[in-house]
């Protein structure tokens, strides 16, 4: 009975549906009720299909459905969908962010309601679409279809320069993409029964010639690159941050990054492995300097977002390194470290939404000793910045762990050079907490701040519980991530297959 | 006459039949029940000419001078569909500035019948006599506007200057027959064989030149903006997708259809013609400060993305291949819905008409802000026809250059293909504009409130516009059907 039912099906639609439903809703409080309804109710399909995921085999894809969508004119293009490890991981962390955003957004958002959650809830199916999809047309689809709701939640909810800002980013991954359709479609015709299954491409396309493999790898990567966004593609985040309303930025950095190493670690690699395998010290050198430069860009903002934003692009170039080291271990960390990343930066964006919720500031002079007035504001923050800069315990730590583990085994010097970008990591993040929390209250607008909200404390709740739970039991995810991630660098694994980490539990 | 000929016939005979009713009735009728009437007269004519398109038999007739196929029925639809669409909006936009209506119709009637004509003609006098009569009707209708001096000057420049285009066609016909002794298509072929003389080779230049004019590609798109621009709004929509279908329809046709063994000749031209057009047409766009010029500008732009799939075609490892010919004609079916739907939305997006002062159009992108405020629907479908145009999905205008870039990669045309996709990114930068200004900006001075109590706009605009969004979704997320079709058109002219 429960094959029968379109599980991922019903999950991706499900937020659309919420957003055409937007269309018979008059009041903004209960387009605000439907939104979350919607959200929350994916959010159940997301954690029961988690539940009923089987981490044996999570390598294969789960609650597979099939069926053509076009097949004329010479096409086959169906609709599939099915769920790996890290399918499920990404879905459940947009799953779970997207109704946490919207209680985010109760009180802020107050200009054309309606507009505001349609886009959100669109955005959230074309997402989870993304890594649901099977079918590289499908996937190609989506991963498009969710451009027009975020430029509109920049560009309308988001702050004085959000045209600028909004228009930058969908240009900036529109020429990305549109690069890689023109590769999609060369590699379509690569084989001699074109096919845009991704399981299929997955086993004729490593056939391919180097040099075509180069190419092909190229259009990808550059489109996944903007997307990560690794150096020197980043310029359009800290922009897109920075003017994005907070949903926006939570949702950009929590999930819409992750598309990036997605899209490496489940097509690029996969495909092209003789091409990735030639460029891998080009993309380790690129993934390092975003290490460091993010972090170096980070020490000198004096915009707490902006700085949340360079943060990122030295996390993100963290999960590149995982990747790119071709190790399991690496590997492992690298989407251990996708998951993270959503975790503590979405949290770290939805705790910075809410003093700028009551101040309309975001620099960093602008606060001091806000620990004395709000002191579980405080607790929260800390909790997510120790996350973010790696203290054991916390999520973040096993994560960054594995990936120089997986590093250091083969590239020494990345490794190294990674390990100096966490010390700088913690500098930047503590140096923020001392200017922000301690000390005097430095203006006397600060003084009166009212601590968390309910809707704030129920929005950051669960991402708290979730730092402080992979902190202590990263097996929860890794446990069905492992045979993914194994499988998706099976052809560029450096050293055999090392005994696999999900097994030694 | 065989059942055959009447068949081929009915549906310009319905349009031309009706033309000629509206006229007639205006001569008997007070005015202020013959313009009403008119109007419905033309549906009637546009309605009878398509059930004519499916519904009577296929064939040759008149001796080989129309063939009704796939190709004819594909084409007639998307021109009648855009009659239909631009005949909706016409009466309310064009009655109030002194338009006698039985004329403007009778002329938007013959024009389409002379489209419906040129893809059935399969020799060059019909072919040609055809271009001459939607050309003539759409020289007058771009002037049909007398008292604007801008709607004059499209009038004026357009009839040089397609003068000048037909000339060109006729002399390319006129060595085209030279070469070859016959006029009808299908005996070209066998009489030039697979060897080119100097001769063929400069009447099909010259034949493509004068085509390239009418669906304005480059370098040939020089009238496009000013003509579309000065043009009444109804007519530019009209005639910018309903001239480009027939027109490709004739090329696909006299190029794959007469001359597949002359590809060797015509296909390095067409790609040529191909990337100039997509670089005018979008740099052009992109530098405009009136919406209804960059939407010129793009729909010349357009055309190179379509021109694309016949340079496929015509390249060496796409000889013989329907993809590329299907992949036009299915982004020219597609191009007619979204374009249509833009340019109409330039009527329902300006002012409405008050006591104090007549209607306006929007004009520059200024006009639009704050729209998705005013009239949030119309903000909505237009954001649709603009993702649409610019290319990204889930909309028929993604799936449209989809298909197209496919025919390019798989006739070893990738080149075009990166050159389409680079300028499907710059595409995107002015049709941007149009969202950006919609609902990012804001409008001066005028309140929810005051826009919300002020005149309400032309519903039958909107209704127009909300068909062109809902079927470029539609098509966008099942395309199978007009796929199908559009492959079947070309198929046909390949056996």
């Amino acid at each position: 009975m429960l094959s029968a039912i379109p599980w991922l099906t019903i999950l991706t639609f499900l937020p659309a549906a919420g957003a055409a439903g937007l269309i018979f809703v008059r009041s903004e409080e209960t387009a605000r009720r439907v939104t979350l309804g919607f959200a929350l109710a994916a959010g159940i399909v997301a954690a029961f299909l988690t539940g009923a995921f089987d981490p044996a085999a999570g390598a294969t894809m789960q609650f597979a459905e099939s069926v053509s969508w076009i097949s004329a004119g010479g096409l086959d293009v169906r609709y599939s969908l099915g769920m790996d490890g890290i399918a499920l991981s990404m879905v459940a962390l947009t799953a779970l962010l997207t109704p946490l955003v919207i209680l985010a957004s109760w009180k802020s958002v107050t200009d054309r309601v309606r507009g505001f959650h349609a886009a959100l809830l669109l955005l959230e199916s074309a997402m989870i679409g993304v890594f649901l999809a099977r079918d590289l047309f499908l996937f190609y689809v989506f991963w498009e279809a969710m451009l027009v709701p975020m430029l509109l939640l920049i560009g309308v909810w988001g702050g004085p320069r959000r045209i600028y800002a909004s228009v930058k980013f969908f240009l900036y991954t529109l020429a990305g993409s549109l690069l890689m359709l023109v590769a999609i479609l060369a590699a379509y015709f690569q084989q001699a029964e074109p096919t845009f299954d991704i399981g299929r491409l997955g086993a004729l396309l490593p056939g391919l010639p180097q040099a075509t493999q180069g190419l092909l790898f190229l259009a990808f990567a550059l489109a996944f690159a903007i997307k990560v966004p690794l150096f020197p593609f980043h310029t359009w985040l800290p922009d897109a941050h920075v003017e994005a309303p907070t949903a926006g930025s939570v949702v950009l950095a929590g999930v819409l990054l992750k598309m990036g190493t997605y899209g490496f670690l489940r097509f690029a690699i996969p495909f092209f492995p003789a091409a990735a395998v030639s460029f891998a010290p080009t993309m380790i050198a690129l993934a390092v300097i975003s290490i460091i430069f993010g972090a170096l860009m980070c020490m000198v903002q004096s915009d707490i977002k902006k700085l949340i934003a360079y943060s990122s692009v030295s996390h993100l170039g963290f999960v590149v390194l995982g990747i790119f080291s071709f190790t399991e271990i690496g590997g492992q960390g690298a989407v251990l470290q996708m998951v993270n990343h959503g975790l503590s930066t979405g949290a770290l964006f939805l705790l910075v939404g809410v003093i700028y919720d009551r101040t309309h500031r975001r620099g960093v002079d602008d606060f001091g000793g806000l620990a004395k007035g709000m002191p579980v504001y405080a607790a929260a923050f800390l909790v997510v910045t120790l996350s973010s800069i790696g203290l054991p315990g916390l999520n973040g730590f096993v994560g960054e762990f594995l990936v120089l583990k997986g590093t250091f085994d083969v590239h020494r010097f990345a490794a190294a050079a990674a390990a100096l970008g966490v010390i700088l990591g913690a500098v930047y993040m503590l140096r923020l907490y001392r200017d922000v929390f301690w000390g005097p209250v430095t203006a006397a607008r600060n003084g009166k701040l009212a601590d968390l909200t309910g809707l704030e404390r129920a929005a950051l709740a669960p991402l708290v519980a979730l730092i402080i739970l992979l902190g202590f039991a990263p097996n929860l995810v890794l446990r069905r991530t492992g045979p993914a991630v194994e499988a998706a660098l099976r052809n560029v694994t450096r050293s055999g297959p090392p005994e696999a980490l999900h097994d030694r539990r | 006459m065989t059942g055959a000929d009447w068949g081929a016939a009915a549906p310009a005979l319905c349009l031309l039949g009706a033309a000629l009713l509206a006229v007639g009735v205006d001569l008997f009728l007070p005015r202020a029940r013959s313009w009403g009437l008119t109007e419905w007269i033309a549906y009637g004519g546009i309605v009878g000419a398509m059930g004519a398109v499916w519904g009577l038999g296929g064939g040759v007739a008149f001796d080989g001078s129309l063939t009704v196929d796939s190709l004819s029925r594909f084409i007639s639809t998307a021109v009648l569909v855009a009659a239909m669409l631009a005949g909706i909006v016409s009466a309310d936009a064009l009655g109030p500035r002194r338009v006698l209506l039985p004329e403007y119709f009778a002329l938007l009637l013959s024009s389409a019948a002379g489209m419906v004509l040129l893809v059935m003609s399969h020799d060059l006098i019909t072919m040609f006599l055809s271009v001459e009569i939607l050309s003539l009707a759409l020289y007058v209708l771009c002037g049909i506007t007398r008292a604007d001096p801008r709607s004059n000057e499209s009038a004026m420049k357009y009839f040089v200057l397609g003068s000048f285009a037909s000339a060109f066609l006729l002399y390319g016909m006129a060595l085209l027959y030279g070469a070859t002794g016959t006029v009808f298509l299908e005996g070209m072929a066998p009489r030039l064989g697979t060897g080119t003389s100097a001769m063929a080779l400069a009447g099909i230049g010259l034949l493509i030149a004068g085509f390239a004019f009418k669906v304005g590609a480059a370098p040939f798109h020089m009238w496009v903006p000013d003509v579309y621009e000065g043009a009444p709004t109804p007519v530019t929509a009209f005639m910018s997708v309903a001239v480009k279908a027939a027109g490709f329809g004739a090329l696909v046709r006299i190029l794959l259809g007469g001359l597949p063994a002359q590809a060797e000749g015509w296909g390095p031209l067409v790609a040529t013609i191909a990337a100039l057009t997509m670089i005018a047409g979008n740099l052009g766009a992109l530098t405009q400060g009136s919406v209804k010029r960059m939407l010129a500008y793009s729909s010349v732009a357009h055309t190179g993305y379509a021109l694309i799939g016949l340079a496929a075609a015509g390249a060496p490892a796409g000889r013989g291949a329907a993809d590329g010919p299907a992949a036009a004609l299915f982004y020219v079916g597609v191009y007619t819905v979204m374009t249509l739907g833009a340019f109409l939305f330039l009527m329902f997006a300006g002012r409405p008409a008050t006591p104090a002062s007549p209607a306006r159009e929007a004009e520059t992108y200024d006009d639009l802000n704050g729209l998705a405020r005013r009239r949030p629907w119309a903000a909505a479908f237009m954001t649709i026809l603009m993702v649409s145009l610019a290319g990204v999905p889930p909309t028929a205008g993604f799936f449209g250059k989809f298909t197209l870039f496919k025919s390019a990669v798989e006739a070893d045309c990738t080149g075009l293909a990166i050159l389409g996709v680079i300028m499907s990114v710059v595409s995107a930068a002015y049709y941007l504009r149009v969202v950006v200004a919609m609902y990012m900006k804001e409008a001066p001075h005028e309140t929810d409130e005051e826009a919300a109590a002020g005149p309400r706009p032309d519903p039958t605009a909107g209704l127009a516009v909300g068909i062109s969004a809902f079927l470029t979704l539609a098509f966008g997320i099942a395309p199978g059907w007009i796929l199908e079709t559009a492959r079947a058109a070309a198929d046909f002219l390949l056996r």
